[in-house]
């Protein structure tokens, strides 16, 4: 059931434009903008709240924005709903079932929706049910567990072969074994799929994501490739570990010009530089001169997660300071 | 076509789960009682009086012998009132409880239109409905003929088609009142409360009798007793037709433009 549409046409699989969302006096989507390149697996990070699954139902058609506009691609997500609904495959944070089903037998009713029949839709089933691991598994799917569910879940997505898929924390349920497979399947995907992919496990999109937008508040705080994001947002940090206490030490590297922040634990001190070039030539030197012993010297690479919280905690440290303003 | 799928779904949900057997069980059950109760209920109450030595001195009751008309009579009422809080039952979480638990999300997002979701529900229970509704006939007419030796089946299926087009006025009403919330026990309620507003507007007089869907239960009543022929019927038998149509095309529209 895959539409040619990706490949005629250079449009982006999702472009986003000032998209607002309030629910009574909740902003959930206060101008988001955002962009997603064909093929990519995209990671779509915030915190609780911060208007995640509310964008990615806009996306799948099952609410509507207050404001700005939506495309999956190239179609008007809110008036061209059935082109988008042939493309896609969506899978909700908590999938739910007719519990009287199969898991067959749900998949043979989601392939018929989309107009499969005959041994086209008994050779997708039968794959998906054997991806999914849900080979030999008669029973109903009121006796699944969550794990179960999220799985089948994810096959009821892949039913129609779809050029773009929503995820919404598609891992969050899994155990390792079940996540990994997940990862496999999204990983399988890229280059030839658009996945669009919430969550909030950063590890899951370190390992498939090409590129990431972190929001928050329904605001975006930062896109692009996870390369770019590092390279954007990278802070220096070099960590000291000492068979002595570090407190000298810290004291003496807070006369350094080129630290601007040292904080301690213990005998583990951890740097932040504004010059890495310089503190890689001289910081051994220093640490040397105060005659401590030396355990681990690490200059650390800026994760995600780090990133992350970085962003969020600037901007809330941002608003927070405005509020202030504000009211002086 | 994917209307088709979903319609075909919805027959088997009421095969798995059990409804199949259920709902014409509960009219099966009725067409017993009515017949039964119609015969034997005045002999029990002599009874019940004979034994009672101070109610013999004051009070005289004759109870006339029960006829088929007693116990058809019988059947429209229990339907009246156990028929149609059954339909409601059945009618109460068809959408709302599928926006609930959140089953619909996943089939919304295929390509089948909302529109085709409402019909192929009301078309499902509808036919649920009437087949229960129409073995509940066959019933009653049985134990009437066995129990009073003779049952003229044309008044018992007249009054009853009157009593179903009324009941599926009552299904579409539902079914719309789930569309429109997420709760189904809210939907059940406003049902109900549809059901009565309808019976008192049809008490109301000046043409509604006649005309207004809940005229109908009097109708039935009294094409039973054989004071009035079923072409009575067909006034309010055409509005209420209008008027499901109407309910379950708004019902259709609302999930269209509906957040799910």
């Amino acid at each position: 059931m895959s539409t040619s549409n990706m490949s005629e046409t250079n449009v982006d699989a999702v472009e986003i434009r000032d998209l607002t969302k309030v629910y009574g006096s909740v902003k959930a989507l206060d101008g988001l903008s955002l962009d997603v390149a064909k093929g990519t697996v995209f990671g779509f990070l915030g915190p609780n709240g911060a208007g995640k699954t509310t964008t990615t139902r806009i996306l799948a058609g099952l609410a509507h924005p207050t404001g700005g506009s939506v495309k999956v691609l190239g179609y008007d997500a809110t008036k061209d709903g059935t082109q988008v609904k042939l493309s896609m495959g969506y899978l909700p944070d908590v999938p739910a079932f007719y519990e009287w089903m199969s898991a067959k037998d749900y998949l043979n009713f989601a392939g018929e929706l989309f107009g499969l029949r005959g041994p086209e839709l008994k050779k997708r089933v039968e794959s998906l049910i054997d991806t999914a691991g849900l080979n030999g598994v008669n029973r109903p799917i009121g006796g699944f567990s969550r794990g179960m569910k999220q799985r089948l879940g994810i096959a009821q997505a892949f039913i129609n072969d779809p050029d773009i898929l929503f995820l919404d924390e598609p891992t969050s349920a899994l155990d390792p074994i079940g996540r990994k497979e997940v990862l496999d399947m999204i990983e399988s995907l890229s280059k030839r799929k658009t996945v669009f992919f919430s969550t909030h496990i950063l590890a899951d999109v370190e390992r498939v994501c090409d590129s990431v937008a972190i929001i928050d508040k329904g605001r975006l705080i930062a896109q692009g490739s996870l390369d770019e994001l590092k390279d954007r947002y990278t802070r220096p940090i070099f960590t000291i570990e000492l068979d002595a206490n570090a407190v000298p030490l810290a004291k003496r590297l807070n006369t350094v010009p080129w630290v601007t922040s040292v904080s301690s634990d213990k005998n583990i001190l951890t740097v932040d530089v504004s010059d890495v070039k310089t503190a890689q030539i001289e910081l051994a030197g220093i640490i040397s001169s105060t005659g401590l012993p030396l355990r681990q010297l690490e200059l650390k690479e800026t994760t995600l997660e780090d990133i992350f919280v970085d962003l969020i905690q600037e901007k809330s440290t941002k608003s927070l300071k405005k509020i202030k303003h504000g009211k002086a | 076509m994917s209307g088709y799928v979903f319609f075909k779904k919805e027959v088997k949900a009421i095969f798995k789960t059990y409804r199949i057997w259920l709902i014409p069980l509960i009219f099966v059950f009725f067409g017993i009682l009515s017949p039964v109760s119609a015969k034997f209920l005045p002999a029990i109450l002599k009874a019940a009086m004979q034994a009672d030595t101070t109610q013999k001195m004051f009070l005289q009751i004759k109870i006339p012998e029960p006829t088929q008309t007693d116990a058809y009579l019988q059947w429209l009422k229990n339907l009246s009132q156990f028929g149609m809080l059954t339909l409601i039952l059945i009618s109460m979480g068809l959408v709302a409880e599928e926006k609930a638990r959140g089953t619909l999300a996943l089939i919304v997002t295929k390509p089948v239109s909302r529109t085709s979701i409402v019909i192929s529900k009301f078309l499902a229970q509808t036919g649920l409905f009437t087949m229960s509704a129409a073995i509940g006939v066959g019933t009653c007419y049985l134990y009437t003929f066995l129990l009073f030796d003779k049952a003229s089946l044309r008044p018992l299926i007249f009054s009853s088609i009157a009593f179903v087009v009324y009941g599926l006025l009552i299904l579409a009403v539902t079914l719309f009142f789930s569309t429109l919330m997420r709760n189904q026990l809210g939907a059940a309620g406003l049902g109900l409360l549809s059901y009565f507003a309808f019976s008192i507007i049809a008490g109301i007089g000046h043409g509604l009798d006649r005309y207004s869907p809940g005229a109908l239960s009097g109708i039935a009543s009294k094409i039973i007793s054989g004071s009035q022929a079923f072409a009575k019927a067909y006034p309010a038998i055409g509005i209420s037709v209008a008027l499901s149509i109407v309910m379950v095309v708004v019902a259709a529209l609302v999930l269209e433009r509906q957040e799910i």
